[in-house]
Parts: structure tokens; sequence; C-alpha cells
């Protein structure tokens, strides 16, 4: 097994007496793509909310390549190789696709370098624009733009800082079966060119189609991981799909 | 315009519309402005010029970056002051006290805080930089906190009505309420002098269309990006990997620095500076100048400066006491009606103009009087002009 990217140990996060996470352990290693599925308020979105610091945790660790993310503000987690996109598409509407990729690209410029114009267009940004399929709309504002190109664009926003983590949030989430395959192909691309990878997703077609190692999260603990077949097998899965009605499709599909 | 610019050969770079209107503008200011206009009216330019370098900064702090700045007062005044000390100190001549120390009686030297603004070297970076560096600290202290939208704009505020409050507490010191006047000279130019005074308008034209063009810059770049970003979603651009207090923070600063130069031009070209230019009243004034003439178009925001306080003038030579009325009407014509301020209209105007299926389509004429730049034309109706 190759170097551990992520370590979460002990993590509790609690909303008075709630505990959204409830001493959750996680590993993540380099390279690896990883599935978080789980039904409505298992905690998936918490646990990526509480790695960026988006919601501060009550107490554990979560160290990534090694150093305890923990106390650091978000921007400094960005700055550490991390990358995270919202289960509600946020890109400036104001600004135009390009615009929206350009400045997240130039993260790490010097401030009075920032101050500076763009100069044309770099070839990382041409390139992630390409990968997403937003060139021909490059010059148009991002608020012009479909749910699913969006989604794309911010997807194309975290790419383009070259993250060591990538954190998705239901990156297929009202896309058209087309959009969603061709995010899935997106996804294995950047694993193999060697990022390590957080998915959080409900689309159990998506999961079976492009995952290999899945963690099924519920009430705020890891219920179980291994592959998706062996996750398809397992009672306590089909207990926690099945002992909710309202998740009946979610039950049917993990079952299927 | 478009005539001016076939008239261009097609050799060389095209220039942009916008430098063809810049030149427009620079020109109307330098040669048509003195030309036509008499001392009085020129002199009466001048200050409101200076009031568009206020609009300048603010429409970079509120316009591109969302901060209600309700404070401008204070770094204008803090500007306004240093001057008003220095020139102060030179009217009155080698180791004479300047009038407004003798009123009282209690000084017989010049005091701690008047002496090093006997010299000009360190009065005019102190009328730039003391107002930068007191809104890098409440900024730095307002902006870490993650204190937005109203709040920021009542702390910011409430600094410019206490420094009223020092100033006129201390008005052995000050001068109190009737604050700094009765200049006589300005390095070598007599302030009194019709000529001379010509020669502070053309002063304070070169430094307004440089601090326009260095603002516009800024804003055109990727820090004015990244800016309308934090505007539009501070939280979002926590996750690009910036710190969003930074980035508000230049703004801030570099606004306030605006508002003090613009302080310390103002005080040669009108010839007073005092608490009732720079409490909370004439702080919203300013603002309010910026939302009329257009918050998101720098060149709108600063004709926005002048735009309202010549129609203030106008209307007060009419009506002496009608101009409150009218401001008044203004606000709410511009809060219900005209959200982009006149920027909006004009674009409006436009766009309806470009519709209408008349032969070689009618043009808006958009910079015809001497006062307003215009914007250039918007390319996507959703995109930020500037």
């Amino acid at each position: 097994m190759s170097d551990t990217m992520l370590e979460i140990r002990n993590l509790v996060v609690a909303f008075g007496a709630f505990h959204a996470i409830d001493d959750l352990d996680l590993t993540l290693h380099e390279h690896e793509v990883r599935f978080v599925i789980g039904p409505n308020g298992a905690g998936k979105t918490t646990l990526i909310d509480s790695i960026t610091n988006l919601v501060r945790p009550s107490s554990g660790s979560i160290r990534f390549a090694g150093e305890e993310l923990i106390g650091r503000s978000e921007h400094a987690i960005v700055r550490t190789g991390i990358g995270r996109t919202f289960q509600k598409p946020s890109v400036f509407d104001k600004l135009t696709v390009l615009e929206n990729v350009d400045i997240a690209a130039s993260f790490r410029l010097s401030f009075g370098a920032l101050l500076m114009r763009r100069k044309g267009i770099s070839a990382e940004v041409a390139e992630v624009l390409e990968s997403v399929n937003l060139t021909e709309r490059r010059e148009d504002a991002a608020g012009s733009l479909s749910h699913g190109q969006k989604q794309w664009l911010e997807v194309a926003m975290v790419l383009v800082q070259r993250p060591r983590l990538l954190l998705l949030d239901e990156p297929v989430a009202g896309m058209t079966q087309k959009e969603r395959l061709h995010t899935g192909e997106l996804v294995t691309r950047i694993a193999q060119q060697g990022t390590t990878v957080l998915v959080i997703e409900h689309d159990m077609d998506f999961v079976r189609r492009f995952a290999h190692k899945v963690t099924v999260m519920h009430e705020g603990r890891i219920l179980t991981e291994g592959t998706v077949a062996e996750v398809q097998q397992d009672e306590t899965v089909r207990e926690v799909y099945l002992g909710r009605p309202r998740d009946a499709r979610g039950a049917a599909e993990a079952l299927a | 315009m478009s005539a001016f610019t076939k008239l261009l050969p097609a050799s060389t770079p095209k220039p942009s519309a916008f430098l063809v209107r810049f030149m427009l503008m620079a020109a109307a200011l330098l040669l048509l402005a003195p030309a036509v206009l008499s001392d009085f009216r020129l002199s009466l330019l001048a200050k409101f010029l200076c009031f568009a370098i206020i609009a300048v900064g603010i429409g970079l702090a509120y316009g591109q970056g969302g901060m209600l700045v309700l404070g401008q007062g204070l770094f204008f005044g803090l500007g306004g002051y240093a001057m008003g000390m220095h020139l102060k100190i030179v009217d009155a001549g080698e180791g004479q006290l300047p009038d407004i120390l003798t009123y009282s009686g209690k000084y017989e030297t010049l005091p701690a805080l008047w002496k090093p603004f006997s010299s000009a070297w360190f009065a005019i970076p102190v009328a730039i930089l003391l107002p930068m560096a007191i809104a890098a600290l409440l900024g730095a202290a307002i902006f870490r906190q993650r204190i937005r939208g109203p709040y920021f704009a009542i702390l910011s505020q409430a600094l410019a009505a206490a420094f009223v409050v020092v100033l006129v507490g201390n008005n052995a010191l000050t001068g109190g309420t009737n604050g700094l006047t009765n200049f006589q000279s300005f390095f070598g130019l007599s302030v009194t002098s019709p000529s001379d005074q010509r020669i502070l308008y053309f002063v304070v034209v070169v430094v307004l269309l440089i601090v326009f063009l260095l603002t516009r810059e800024l804003i055109i770049g990727r820090y004015g990006r990244l800016l309308i970003a934090v505007r539009d979603d501070e939280d979002r651009v926590r996750f690009l990997g910036y710190d969003p207090a930074r980035v508000k923070l230049f703004a801030y600063v570099v606004a306030a620095g605006l508002a003090g130069l613009a302080g310390a031009l103002f005080v040669p070209v009108v010839g007073i500076i005092s608490p009732a230019l720079l409490g909370i009243v004439p702080s919203i004034e300013m603002v309010i100048w910026v939302a009329l003439g257009g918050r998101t178009v720098l060149a709108w925001a600063a004709a926005g400066a002048v735009i309202v306080n010549w129609a203030k003038t106008s209307v007060s030579e009419q009506f002496p006491s009608g101009w409150l009325y009218v401001q008044g009407l203004l606000f709410v014509v511009v809060i219900l009606f005209l959200p982009k301020g006149i920027a909006g209209a004009v674009e409006h105007l436009r766009r309806y103009a470009s519709r209408l299926p008349l032969p070689g389509g009618l043009r808006i004429a958009t910079s015809s009087g001497d006062q307003a730049p215009a914007p250039p034309p918007k390319p996507k109706a959703t995109k930020e002009a500037v």
C-alpha cells in the first residue's frame, strides 16, 4: 500500500447534543479513489466540511500528508493541496468562465502578480477548460451556464489548482446521463494522473460504474468499507437502507 | 466618436474604445473646461474633481468590493487636516505661530502634534499614508472577524463620527468647529489669486486622471476579478485558497488613501477644512455620489461626484433650501428605479437604441457633456464593465 494521504482519527462533530459525526476513523492512501455513500443525514457532507474547516470538529484529528488540519483556516487548508466542490454548484456568475478558472489557477501567485492584468490564457487553464468541454463558452458569463456546466466549471476550478486531495460532493447530482458518464470518466482520469479523490455520491448507478472502494456511512459512523460487490452483499448495509422507508429507492438500488 | 476612430490609420494597433473615451474626457477637462468656464466655475469644478477622487476609491471598495464604506469622511478629513496644518505653518512664517493656535492663548511655540507638519515631506505622505494605516488597522480587525454588510458600514461610520468629536473637543489645537481656514499660499501659489487657482485646477485634473487610470488597471486585472468574486461569494473564495480579508483590505486601504489625497488637494482648492465637511452626513453623501453615478462602473462613479455636486450648486443658487429635497428625491429614484445609477440607465438606453430598426443604428451620445466620461460598452449583459 502506498503512503497515507489523509488520516482521520476519532473525529466528532457535534451540533449541540446531536453528533453529526460520531467517533469516525477514515484513512485514504495516495492515488486512491474512494466513494462515500450512505443514507441522508449519515454525515457525508459534514465529513468533507470538517476536512476543509467549513464546520469545526469538536474533537479528533485530521491529518493530511502528516500535518494536522484542525485549527487551520479554510484558505490555508486549500493551500496545503486540498480542493473541494459543493453540492450546490457555486461559481462566480458575474465573471466569465475563463475568469472563474483563471482566478482559481492564480491562487499561488504573489499579491503583486495578482494586481497585474491577465495576459492571454495559460496552457493549464486552456487544458482544464478543454477537459470539461467549456472551451467554447469561455467568454460567457458563468451565470449563463446550465446546472451541469456549472458543476463542471466548479470541477475545472478545483482541477486547475492541482490538488493532491480532491473532495467531490455529489458531483453528478442534477446531471443528465451523458453528463454523468463524462464526469465519471473525468474522475477516473484525474485519479490516474495521481490525485487522491474522495467522492460523495447518492447515485448508485454511478457508484457501481466508477467506484472501486466504497465506504458506507451511517449516523455519523463508518458502517463498512470494501469493494462495491462486498458492500452490496453486506447485511448491515441492507439493513440501513431497508430500515428507512424514505430511502426505499436507494435500498432497492443498493440491493440490486 | 466612431467617426473619430475611423480617422485613425488602420495599420497601427486599433485604439480601444476606452482609450478614445479617456482622451476625449481628458481633453474636455484640460482644454475645454478652462476655456469656457469662469474662474469661479472652474474653481468649483476643481472642488468637485477632488470629490471625484474620493468617488474613485469608493467605486473600488464599494462598487467592486461590495464594502459599504460609510466613513470616508474620516480619511478625507485626515488628508485635509494634514495638508491644512502644513499650509498654516508655512503661512505663519518662520518661528511664528499660526493664527489658529494663538486664539486660545495656550501655546507659545508649535505644539508637538503640529511640529512635524512644518515639513511638506512629512505632511504630504502623512495625508495619504495615515488614512491608509488607519484603514488597514480597522479593516484588518473587521474583515478578519468576518464582519460585513451593515455592521462594517456602522463601524466605519462610527470612526468618522468619533473623529469629529475629537476635532471639536480639542479646539485649541484643531480650530474646533471652524476648522482650518484663511490659507494664503500653496507651494508658492497664492490660493486667493484666480490665475493660481487655475493652475491648481490642472493639478487636480492630472491627479484625478492618473488615479482613475491606476484604479481602472487594478479593476481590470486579476485582483479586480478576485474582488468581484469576494463581493459575490466571499466564502467560496476561501475554498480557492485566498484569504478574502486580505483581498478586501487592499481595496479598503486604497480607497482610504485616495480619500486622504482628495482631502490634501481640497484644502488649497477650497481654502477650508472643518468638521462639517467630514462627519456622518458628508460621509453618506460621498456614497450617494457613487450610487447615483453607477457604482459598478468606475468612470460613472467618478462622474457621479461631479454631477451630484454640480446639481447641488445649481439648485442651491436658485432655491437656497431646495437641495435637500432634490437629494432625497434623487436617492429614492436611484434606489427604486436605477439600482445601477446613471450608468445603468445609459446602458439601458443604449441597448434599447441598438434594437431600433434605424439605418446605421441610432447612437446615444454618452460623453456629450464635459462631466461624464462614458463607460465602455458592456460586451455581455451580465459581465461587469469597468
